[in-house]
């Protein structure tokens, strides 16, 4: 009886210090700030004339807000062409490889035939594949293909190597789609399109905005298919763009700066568009139990 | 004619046998309940009648065309599911009206039949809510109402009252007697609930391990079961099963219970043991000492309209239980003398089967 007594004493009144909480924010604080750092260097060094940026340091608080550097990328022939390839590239390659995915994945869910498991595996496999091991032979096959310097290579690849993670994810949503509704479904008469199209996609919108997001962003953002497979200078995407920019003007740190800006906000606007969604979708196996 | 029939009809998963070869022919507007313990194979069975899962062998008939490999959606079938099934981004009004809407139907002629379906089942205030937005026992409604729409000369109903609380289960087991009534339909509903059996259907069909142990009426079930598995299914509380033996003694058998003679079989009877089933309420307390046997109350339940007292005997390793008369009142540890109305004494095989019913 004492010790139990005791013991309640003590956790009731005397709380020892827990020095843990406080030190794990902390830590995060600061890794949260050295992760936005960056960020913060690109957009002052965007608003500052060149001048300033000769004289001063990237770091500082600009002495003025100056656009100039912004009226210089939006007016630039080459950026708008960059952002259009780059557009052309994106769009294109993610609504193809989500629906691939949807397609694959409803019959991985729901669907199921002989060896299915086996296929899937070996399709989610792709996701883990190196794409520098398939580089050269790609080139050598587009190349062959007269492709190259065109943006099809790019529509393509970014097609086939989305198909793993789309056909993963909308797998595993469709797969808690309850089997009866579909059921019913086919009792009441639809075919399995329409089941696709009026019952497992209408539930699966938080997947299908989360794929759009992830896709948009990957795609806009790529490097490195570009500098593969493009040659002149209006195939090139906006992120080749930044980097060739550099040459063009030498240390053009403020135009550097604001094109950057520019070409991260459509991936910026998608993921605010979406961005309701993508927070249900990442909590909707928790919640669905 | 007949509304529904099967024929032989089998059923393998894989190597496994769920369905053992099942002959029934349903009358139009009739009421039919399958009921058996879970796993036995009842979902299996409408799956089956519904198109959704092939027979492996056997034929199904539904009004006299032979369905057994007709589509789904050609069968004239509708089926309420366990859970509901209602889809959860459309409306109620959507959901009831899905079908229509595939068979692309005028979009008024589609809301007529949907406030229709909906009157019936006294939803009409709902036809705007979403699924998320209902009840348990309104969701159940609007499942019902999606069947009914289509006019199907079969309904299936798989559990549909399991996921209610019991208070609703009996509402709406009523409402679905009710519905019956007067859509004069055919119905077959599955069940492993007796009391939904008993009070449903116009004939049970009692399924064991995927074969029919019995079909028949509800009384018929329950007063004339056709082996010990029926007459220990159906019933609440089950029937006592008590093993008994058999002495030959002259020209004829007698039932020996716990060394007493019990009642006398007309004729030679070739067994040493078989098993007596006797019903809770065929049990009572002897005035006298002079009784079947002695019980000692271990537990008495009071349901309000009946008491049920469970008995520890000498001879059985399960209590007996035994509907008490309004009235008396009995408490744990007393030792009473009981009897067993010979008139309704079953008398079962060793392997299950029913040898005898009633006076012996
Ligand atoms: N798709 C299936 N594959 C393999 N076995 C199944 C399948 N569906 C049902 N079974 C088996 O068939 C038996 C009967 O199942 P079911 O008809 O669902 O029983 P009930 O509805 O009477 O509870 C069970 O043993 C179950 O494991
Ligand atoms: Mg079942």
């Amino acid at each position: 009886m004492k010790s139990i007594a005791e013991s309640a004493d003590i956790s009731a009144s005397a709380r020892p210090f827990n020095p843990w909480p406080g030190t794990i924010f902390a830590c995060l604080s600061v890794l949260a700030l050295l992760f936005l750092a960056p960020t913060f260097g690109v957009l002052m060094s965007s608003i500052k004339s060149k001048r300033e940026i000769a004289f001063g340091q990237l770091w500082t608080m600009p002495s003025e807000l100056f656009l100039g550097n912004f009226a210089d990328v939006l007016s630039n022939p080459a950026v708008h062409q960059y952002l259009l390839n780059t557009f052309l590239v994106t769009a294109p390659a993610t609504a193809a490889s989500i629906t691939l995915g949807v397609l694959g994945g409803y019959v991985f869910a729901k669907l199921p035939f002989k060896g299915s498991d086996l296929l899937f595996l070996a399709l989610v496999s792709g996701m883990f594949f190196p794409p520098q091991v398939i580089l050269i032979p790609l080139f050598r096959l587009f190349n062959s293909m007269g492709l190259i310097d065109t943006l099809w290579p790019m529509i393509i690849v970014h097609t086939a190597m989305g198909i793993p993670i789309c056909t993963l994810l909308m797998r595993n949503f469709f797969a808690t789609v309850p089997n009866p509704l579909r059921e019913c479904a086919i009792i009441e008469g639809a075919n399995e399109w329409q089941i696709l199209v009026l019952v497992a996609l209408p539930l699966s919108l938080p997947a299908l905005a989360v794929l759009a997001t992830l896709q948009f962003t990957w795609i806009w953002n790529d490097f490195l298919w570009p500098l593969i497979f493009t040659q002149s200078d209006d195939k090139r995407t906006i992120m080749l763009g930044l980097v060739f920019m550099r040459g063009q003007y030498s240390v053009a740190w403020g135009i550097q700066g604001a094109m950057s800006l520019i070409a991260s906000l459509p991936t910026l606007l998608v993921f605010l568009f979406f961005q309701r969604y993508f927070i249900k979708g990442m909590t909707m196996g928790a919640v669905k139990g | 004619m007949s509304s529904l029939k099967l024929q032989d009809v089998r059923k393998n998963f894989g190597t496994q046998t769920v369905i053992h070869g099942i002959d029934l022919d349903v009358e139009e507007g009739e009421f039919i309940v399958f009921v058996g313990p879970s796993g036995c194979g009842k979902s299996t069975m409408l799956r089956i009648i519904s198109g959704l899962d092939q027979v492996t062998s056997g034929r199904i008939f539904i009004a006299g065309n032979d369905v057994t490999f007709t589509h789904p959606s050609k069968r004239q079938v509708a089926m309420v599911f366990q859970s509901y099934a209602l889809f959860p981004h459309m409306t109620v009004a959507q959901n009831i009206g899905f079908g229509l809407r595939l068979a692309k139907l005028p979009k008024a002629e589609i809301a007529k039949r949907v406030f229709a379906a909906a009157e019936v089942l006294q939803i009409e205030d709902l036809l705007g809510r979403y699924p998320r937005q209902l009840s348990g026992g309104q969701r159940q409604r609007v499942a019902i109402g999606r069947a009914i729409i289509r006019n199907p000369r079969v309904f299936l109903f798989d559990e549909p009252l399991s996921n209610l609380d019991a208070a609703l289960r009996v509402q709406m087991r009523l409402e679905i007697a009710r519905l019956h009534n007067r859509l004069g339909a055919t119905i077959v509903y599955v069940t492993h609930d007796q009391t939904e059996a008993m009070t449903l259907a116009d004939r049970i069909v009692v399924i064991k391990e995927g074969e029919i142990a019995q079909v028949g009426n509800p009384l018929e079930v329950y007063e004339s079961p056709a082996n010990k598995f029926v007459a220990g299914f159906i019933g609440a509380p089950s029937m006592n099963f008590l093993k008994a033996s058999i002495r030959a003694e002259g020209g004829r058998s007698s039932i020996q219970l716990y060394g007493a003679a019990l009642a006398y079989l007309p004729d030679r009877f070739a067994r040493e043991y078989i098993e007596l089933g006797i019903r809770p309420e065929h049990l009572s307390f002897s005035e006298s000492s002079d009784c079947d046997f002695w019980g000692v109350v271990e537990l008495v339940e009071e349901l309000g309209s009946e008491s049920f007292a469970y008995l520890q005997t000498e001879f059985n390793p399960e209590p007996v239980t035994i509907r008490l008369e309004p009235n008396k009142k009995v408490k744990a540890g007393d030792k009473l003398p009981v009897s067993i109305d010979r008139n309704a004494m079953h008398v079962f095989s060793e392997s299950g089967s029913t040898v005898a019913i009633g006076r012996i």
